[in-house]
């Protein structure tokens, strides 16, 4: 039996679609319901419901075989080594985790001097700016990251962009990209030699339905 | 300032009763396992200078123990047995008759780079196989790591054995630069694969390269697999290195131990130093290798030693964790004397531990009381001594 670990919501939802469609049904689940453990009908895969950032945790522990996460969740704890592996992107829920400023802010990105970042993902803005080179204060906010320029408190944050509404209404604008987000499926590294067969039989399934996205 | 007296530092932990004993049981039973191999029992000291553990280029090693004698010399933990031994051969075996083997079982310690709540403190036990290049060593490494499990009780296992050079020298044979090989060698160890097939087309791969190389990274399997990995890249010069995977399975085969071999080219090991054949075993119910192990032909060289070798390390506290539930109780008893005949409990007492049972004096005056701890701590038997007699209280509801 193949473990799931999802992560509550929208992914989930879009995950069971996807399934079906590989003719793995799960009559046991049910958007309004409360449940967090399912099983399909043909007893072969079992699925969990759990927060997002908990997700690649249970991977990681080898607790569910297989999970389904954005990858910004990955990228929040992946800075060091990790059991899993990142196998396919599912190309859903697509946006981008980008450093966005007022206009003037690419100034500051060029000239040297530490910048001050604002942003929900600490790792990640870390990490992206000792990749390229740049000494940065970083200030963790929980929400409306947007405000940090706006306020005075940093001179540019790190954050989600999916419209650009939000931006675009404040006078921001996006000032360099760090990645592209989306849906990935990730595989505990010990599932992934052990149970080999079942899981390539799934990469494949996935594989057709996504139609190997080589656009 | 906080006391931290009755605390443990984070990744390390206690062994209690029946768990320390079945760790204990368990070294001592793949030490006695790889003794009698003819592997001879190497024992290194606990921490040395940190050169003997860096064996990168880098000096920043995140994963080391560190610390700082009185003369100001940097030292370190033992992250890894291999790199003692090492040490050991280069300077004591130089002009000694190859080959040399030598077995260990030992606590390594490093810091696990992110994860809270996983070790930092492990037991390893392995072997190393010093001097000879061949493939009958290959074939004896293997064939000790699957022997050793099989008696320890561990049933259902696989050998995920591949080739560390496989890769590269596909990389070559493809003609990617420096620059190029280290980007995608980054991706297969942040096992990051994704990232690692968008990056393939964007230095244009032909797509079926791109297929077969992601491939090469999520699949394993049998000697099937291994035929259609040679007949897919069979033009390039990495497929001479699979001829050494079939002799391999040759010899296994000869052994009937070939059902335990998968093949599979994306196994990765903490242990950088790997040239040729390298391998892994993993069961289920353990989310990690249990043995990794593989040859390292040009790691001795840095000790100034060039000799070809191959190992393998074993997990102890994964088998510890893997056995758990088949551990036996043994049979323990309590003893209680309710007259002044000391001597004749004694040499009752005595009499049954030769023959190997448990036997524990208590310390009560009172029977009731002997009963109620006896009872409260899983004794299966009470004797109680008086007038030079025994009389048996049964505390356990199984008989004895």
């Amino acid at each position: 039996m193949i473990t799931f670990a999802l992560s509550k919501g929208r992914l989930a939802n879009k995950i069971f679609q996807l399934l079906q469609n590989m003719n793995i049904n799960v009559s046991d689940f049910k958007e309004t319901s409360r449940k967090l453990i399912f099983i399909s009908d043909d007893q072969k895969y079992r699925f969990f419901l759990a927060k997002p950032s908990d997700v690649p945790t249970y991977v990681d522990y080898g607790i569910a075989d297989v999970g389904v996460v954005g990858k910004d969740t990955i990228l929040t704890i992946s800075e060091e080594k990790h059991n899993f592996s990142e196998v396919l992107d599912l190309s859903f829920g697509k946006c981008k985790m980008c450093v966005c400023g007022f206009h003037d802010a690419k100034n500051i990105l060029n000239s040297g001097n530490i910048i001050r970042v604002a942003t929900k993902y600490p790792n990640i803005a870390k990490k992206y700016f000792e990749k390229t080179n740049r000494n940065v204060e970083i200030i963790k906010l929980n929400g409306s990251v947007e405000l940090g320029p706006l306020v005075g408190l940093s001179d540019v944050i790190v954050d989600i962009v999916e419209s650009g509404k939000t931006l675009k209404e404040n006078g921001l604008e996006i000032l360099e990209e760090v990645d592209n987000i989306s849906a990935r499926l990730i595989i505990n590294n010990a599932s992934l030699k052990i149970k080999y067969q079942e899981i390539n039989e799934l990469i494949n399934g996935f594989n057709q339905l996504l139609g190997d996205n080589d656009d | 300032m906080k006391n931290y007296r009755l605390k443990t530092s984070e990744g390390v932990r206690d062994y209690l009763g029946n768990e320390a004993l079945l760790k204990e049981k368990v070294e001592t039973n793949v030490r006695n396992f790889l003794l009698h191999y003819g592997y001879e029992l190497v024992k290194t000291p606990t921490f040395e200078y940190v050169d003997v553990f860096a064996t990168e280029d880098f000096f920043q090693q995140p994963d080391l123990y560190t610390l700082i004698n009185r003369q100001g010399e940097f030292l370190a933990l033992r992250n890894d047995m291999t790199s003692s031994i090492a040490r050991v051969v280069a300077t004591k075996c130089q002009n000694e008759i190859l080959p040399k083997k030598y077995c260990y079982v030992e606590n390594t310690f490093r810091y696990p780079l992110r994860y809270q709540g996983k070790s930092h403190e492990f037991t390893q036990a392995g072997i190393e196989l010093i001097g000879d290049g061949s493939i009958k060593s290959d074939v004896e490494v293997i064939k000790i790591a699957i022997q050793s499990l099989i008696s320890l009780g561990i049933k259902s296992f696989s050998v995920h054995v591949g080739y560390s050079q496989f890769l590269e020298t596909l990389f070559d044979d493809l003609k990617l630069n420096f620059n190029q090989k280290q980007i995608i060698q980054n991706f297969i160890d942040m096992k990051d694969f994704v990232s690692f097939k968008d990056y393939l087309k964007q230095i244009k791969l032909d797509k079926e390269m791109i297929d077969t190389m992601t491939n090469l990274m999520l699949s394993a399997g049998k000697l099937s697999y291994l035929e259609t990995v040679k007949k897919k890249l069979a033009k390039y010069s990495c497929s001479k290195c699979l001829q050494r995977l079939f002799d391999l399975y040759h010899h296994l085969e000869k052994l009937h131990l070939e059902q335990y071999i998968v093949f599979d080219f994306s196994i990765y090991s903490y242990a950088k130093y790997y040239t040729g054949i390298i391998f892994q075993i993993f069961t289920l119910g353990l989310g990690r290798p249990i043995v990794s192990g593989g040859r390292y032909d040009s790691f001795l060289k840095k000790f100034g030693f060039d000799a070809p070798a191959i190992g393998f390390g074993m997990d102890v506290d994964g088998l510890v964790d893997l056995l758990k539930d088949f551990i036996k109780k043994e049979k323990r008893f309590l003893s209680i004397v309710l007259d002044d005949n000391l001597l004749f409990s004694e040499t009752e007492n005595n009499k049954r531990r030769e023959k190997g049972l448990i036997i524990d004096e208590c310390l009560f005056d009172n029977l009731d009381e002997a009963i109620k701890y006896g009872k409260e701590k899983n004794y299966n038997s009470l004797l109680v001594y008086q007038n030079n007699q025994v009389k048996i209280i049964q505390l356990e509801d199984d008989n004895i």
